[in-house]
């Protein structure tokens, strides 16, 4: 047994670091050109067509541009389309596309992993051989009001043009999702393996766990919002701490933190900077995964799982008021009131109505969740240990999500 | 009822730990960090502290 507890810590904590390396690429820049004939700016090989841009993030991974052949002897064409990127005068990447392989179904794409720096001019230049000349065209687009012409600018031969060219640029990221999951399976694999410590020091070890997770949980704005990693730890431990000392369970008081401090109420107050106004539908504030700072503002994702939760909770206490435990419905009932006011403060139009009290709604929602998960775990049995292997992979479950939500809500409101 | 100020006595001090760190980290979002933080410590702090002074 023991043997199989820490195979399957090694292998946690292999998997862990093997996603851990895990890259891909996202597009930051995509300028889709217009449609038609006249939309088009045949490539000479006596001409050089460059686009200016600025960058975002720290690397240009790849980078396309939209091409179409125009001339029928492209497709058996051995000639190639030179394509540069300069930072000021400086080469810094090139690569070359066969004019064979260009199409009418999109950019072509060269893959160049050179790192930039963010907001820095970057110059797309295009340029031919007399054996590519006239074969392929470049695709306009015409300035509207959906980009302005002060973001970018496009030359031939020096020239400045009245129309840009479709393109579009990735950056080589790590996404927030992996380092998270990497980071939960390299905890779970040393909480494996050191499983006699872990029953040892059992509330020590919780709190740690917490810490670690609240780290997780703000890589994505560690950078950006300094202060949001020690505003989480602090408040995850707190909510712990006074549902444990409440009678919950170790791993209900952990969901309960959980669905208080990892819903998005918390990073859109830091995105919007408080300035958040109107009022939101429950559906939208509390359930869709689309938080975004501009039309969200005033949101805190529970999920799916923390609403059914709070609502199987609330039948709960209602239960226990029906069979008359009111001594030990007290708290409960307290907390009730007060997700009755907040509720109204927060979703119906009125005089008081104010967007922050929808910290108390999500508190309030956490209380009751984690209520009915104690209840639930009490029920399947504290020491069968399937169980409490189900609840806990369960639990990782419901904080990948709020991790994925929130990591999503940095990333749009970041960009705003 | 000394275990009620013993709540609010660590919600106080773990409050302040966090606006200095705030602002030393943010200066410019100062107040956008700190009043979700402290309505949120706030609210636990109630929890925890009408738990005590109902059922110790």
């Amino acid at each position: 047994m023991q043997l199989l507890r820490y195979s399957a810590g090694a292998i946690c904590i292999l998997l862990g670091g093997l996603v851990f390396f895990v890259h891909t690429d996202r597009q930051f820049i995509n300028l889709t050109p217009g449609e038609g004939a006249g939309l088009l700016q045949t490539i000479r090989s006596e001409e050089v067509y460059e686009q200016t841009f600025q960058t975002r993030g720290q690397t240009i991974s790849k980078i396309g541009a939209y091409l179409v052949p125009v001339n029928a002897n492209a497709k058996t064409s051995q000639a190639v389309i030179t394509i540069s990127l300069f930072a000021g005068a400086d080469q810094i990447a090139t690569a070359d596309i066969p004019v064979s392989l260009i199409n009418n179904s999109g950019p072509s794409f060269v893959r160049l992993d050179v790192p930039s720096n963010k907001n820095e001019d970057i110059t797309l230049r295009i340029s031919a051989l007399p054996d590519a000349h006239g074969l392929i065209a470049l695709q306009k687009r015409q300035f509207d009001e959906t980009f302005s012409q002060q973001t970018i600018l496009f030359t031939i031969d020096g020239e400045k043009q009245d129309y840009a060219i479709g393109y579009t640029v990735y950056e080589n990221i790590w996404p927030p999702f992996v380092q998270q999951l990497g980071g939960i399976l390299v905890c779970a694999g040393l909480v494996l393996v050191m499983w006699n410590l872990v029953q040892q020091a059992r509330n020590m070890t919780s709190i740690l766990l917490l810490l670690y997770i609240a780290l997780l949980y703000a890589a994505p704005s560690l950078k950006t919002y300094p202060s949001f990693f020690p505003a989480v730890a602090i408040l995850i431990v707190a909510f712990w701490a006074v549902l444990r000392i409440s009678g919950r369970t170790t791993i209900a008081a952990t969901f309960g933190a959980f669905v208080f401090v990892c819903s998005t109420w918390l990073p859109l107050y830091f995105i919007t900077n408080g300035t958040a106004e109107g009022i939101l539908s429950v559906r939208d504030a509390l359930i869709d995964p689309n938080q975004i700072s501009v039309s969200h503002g005033g949101g805190g994702y529970v999920g799916i799982s923390g609403a059914l939760f709070a609502v199987v909770g609330i039948c709960i206490w209602i239960y226990r008021l029906a069979t008359r435990k009111l001594v030990v419905t007290q708290l409960d009932s307290a907390v009730a009131f007060l997700f009755v006011v907040s509720f109204y403060i927060t979703f119906i139009p009125s005089p008081i109505h104010h967007y922050k009290a929808i910290i108390l709604v999500v508190g309030c929602i956490a209380w009751f969740a984690s209520l009915s998960f104690d209840s639930m775990q009490r029920f399947l049995g504290l020491r069968d240990m399937f169980v409490q292997t189900l609840l806990v992979l369960l639990l990782a479950i419901f904080l990948l999500d709020f991790m994925n939500i929130t990591a999503r809500t940095f990333a749009y409101g970041i960009g705003i | 009822m000394r275990k009620v100020f013993f709540i609010i006595w660590w919600a106080a001090l773990l409050s302040c730990g966090y606006i200095a760190l705030a602002r030393y980290f943010q200066p410019a979002t100062f107040s956008a960090s700190v009043v979700p933080f402290l309505l949120g410590l706030a609210f636990i702090s109630v929890i925890g502290a009408t738990y005590y002074a109902t059922y110790e």
